[in-house]
């Protein structure tokens, strides 16, 4: 379930090493945000952020989406974890590493490229001072492959702003830790991923067996939920929802989930256009609905999506710039966050500090499983036990409910 | 047995890449499915393709087609899916898992 190694980076030397990733202290760690903390406190004198995969990540387990960022935060000054949804941490174990400390801080701007069991330091002078578009862009690009996967920082993070958020590609997601500051301080553009690896299962048959009746299970308890309904926990205004609902375009789920909460709103073309047209950036995916709802809040309804395009674009979090927003206008507001992210000083956010997803009793088990926190929240069979019971199964180690506690 | 494909009730989970790769070498990867997702992330123009004998099946989000090997797809879409084309066509199996796993009836098999 796991990949052989893990990843150590040393920015400041260019060095990578790989270290075997022992089965006694999966045993003890299992894995996701559990395992990226004991690997922190390994190499916590020397800076460290880990980007880490559950244990079911990237396996056929329901919602194995799951990737976990943990690193001591500028805003709180406590080590958390943030929940990095999509694709970004399916592809982490596909490109040979299931955990990837990133330590120290490099001498010029640079971007790790992680590929079929190979680390490059690639030099992002280029793209320092480029937002998250633009340079997701340029590194597919000049990796020539558009799947790879990003954890990629814009002006915000670069100028070390504690609102500054760790972008997933284009889009926002559950860093509402000023991890983006951490990428700007270290010079480290972005981590780019892509793999072809592959990883086994104990026993496949009996894996298959498990896996569909809870698949079964997982799928009816998501019913025909959708869109804004599938993400009630945003509390997403009246008013804003009717405005997004005349922009909806289509609706998209997590890696190998099937709840599709994701709304892609076209601001910029009519939304029942379903063919490809010359509009190269018709509108933005709302990846984080909580982020979304206080953006909505603070602006016009009508004019929410630009403004959250421009808050990914500058790799700002939404939560916490919603509050410094004055202009109920698209382009007032844009001109407010342009204003903000080219700050020369660090400012300390005070404003509201939310988690991304609902508090619940099986968020924690969520985190170490690597399956979408969404998910689990609204689906109660995705829990300790019965997370424990498939790693046992799949593994041939030993687990109980307690070791998908923190 | 066959796979149709309804490609406007895709969700872009990608289990059908998985579920393939899994009945092929009972391994989880993405890499050695018949099925390719392919994404214009920025557009939310994305979809799949189905690699068969004779050609392969695109399922765009305007609708699904065949184009038969050697025919030039109409459209820049799907360069991302290229690889496709290095694939061991779909084998038709029986109970596929691809169906199976797919949680939108995107993919359902037919006789």
């Amino acid at each position: 379930m796991y990949t052989e190694y893990y990843l150590v980076v040393d920015l400041a030397t260019g060095e990578a090493e790989e270290v075997e990733l022992e089965e006694e202290f999966v045993e003890q760690n299992v894995g996701g945000a559990k395992l990226n903390l004991a690997l922190y406190d390994m190499y916590k004198d020397e800076d460290p952020i880990v980007f880490g995969s559950g244990i079911f990540t990237s396996t056929m387990v329901p919602g194995s989406c799951l990737g976990v960022l943990t690193a001591k935060s500028p805003l709180t000054g406590e080590v958390a974890h943030a929940p990095i949804t999509w694709n970004a941490g399916a592809e982490l174990k596909f490109t040979g590493y299931s955990f990837v400390v990133v330590k120290n801080k490099a001498a010029e701007p640079t971007y790790l490229w992680l590929h079929d069991e190979i680390a490059d330091f690639v030099d992002a002078s280029a793209l320092w001072g480029k937002d998250t578009w633009e340079a997701t862009d340029a590194i597919r690009d000049e990796q020539g492959e558009d799947r790879i996967q990003l954890l990629i920082i814009g002006k915000a993070g670069e100028n070390k702003l504690t609102s500054a958020q760790v972008i997933n590609n284009y889009w926002g997601d559950g860093d509402r830790f000023g991890f983006g500051a951490l990428f700007g301080e270290k010079n480290l553009k972005a981590i780019a991923m892509r793999g072809m690896g592959e990883l086994e299962v104990d026993d496949a048959d009996a894996f298959l067996e498990n896996v569909e009746a809870l698949f079964k299970d997982v799928v009816a308890k998501v019913g025909d939920a959708k869109g804004f309904d599938a993400a009630d926990f945003a509390d997403i205004p009246a008013d804003l929802r009717a405005a997004a609902d005349k922009q909806t375009h289509r609706v998209e789920a997590d890696f190998n989930s099937p709840l599709p909460y994701k709304v892609y709103l076209k601001y910029r073309e009519d939304p029942s256009v379903m063919d490809m047209t010359d509009n190269w950036n018709p509108g933005v995916l709302v990846s984080d609905p909580a982020g979304f709802a206080a953006i909505g809040k603070a602006v016009n309804p009508d004019a929410a999506g630009e403004v959250l395009e421009k808050v990914f674009r500058l790799g700002l979090n939404p939560v916490a710039v919603a509050s410094k927003l004055t202009a109920k206008d698209a382009a007032g507001a844009i001109a407010e966050l342009e204003k903000l992210a080219e700050s020369s000083e660090a400012e300390k956010f005070n404003a509201v500090f939310s988690p991304i997803f609902p508090e619940s009793e099986r968020m924690e088990a969520a985190y170490i499983a690597g399956i979408c926190p969404v998910l689990a929240a609204k689906v109660d069979s995705l829990n300790a036990e019965k997370f424990a019971e498939l790693a046992s199964l799949t593994t041939g180690l030993e687990f109980d409910a307690d070791a998908f506690k923190m | 047995m066959s796979i149709k494909v309804e490609p406007q009730k895709c969700i872009n989970c990608g289990a059908c890449e998985l579920a393939c790769s899994f009945y092929r070498d009972e391994v989880f990867t993405t890499m050695s499915a018949s099925i390719m997702m392919y994404r214009e992330e920025v557009r939310n123009y994305f979809g799949l393709m189905l690699k068969e004998e004779d050609g392969m099946i695109e399922g765009r989000p305007e609708g699904a087609k065949f184009v038969a090997e050697g025919e030039t797809s109409d459209s820049e879409a799907g360069a991302s899916a290229k690889p496709i084309l290095m694939r061991e066509p779909c084998d038709k199996c029986k109970d596929a898992l691809c169906a199976r796993f797919c949680p939108t009836g995107c993919l359902i098999e037919v006789d």
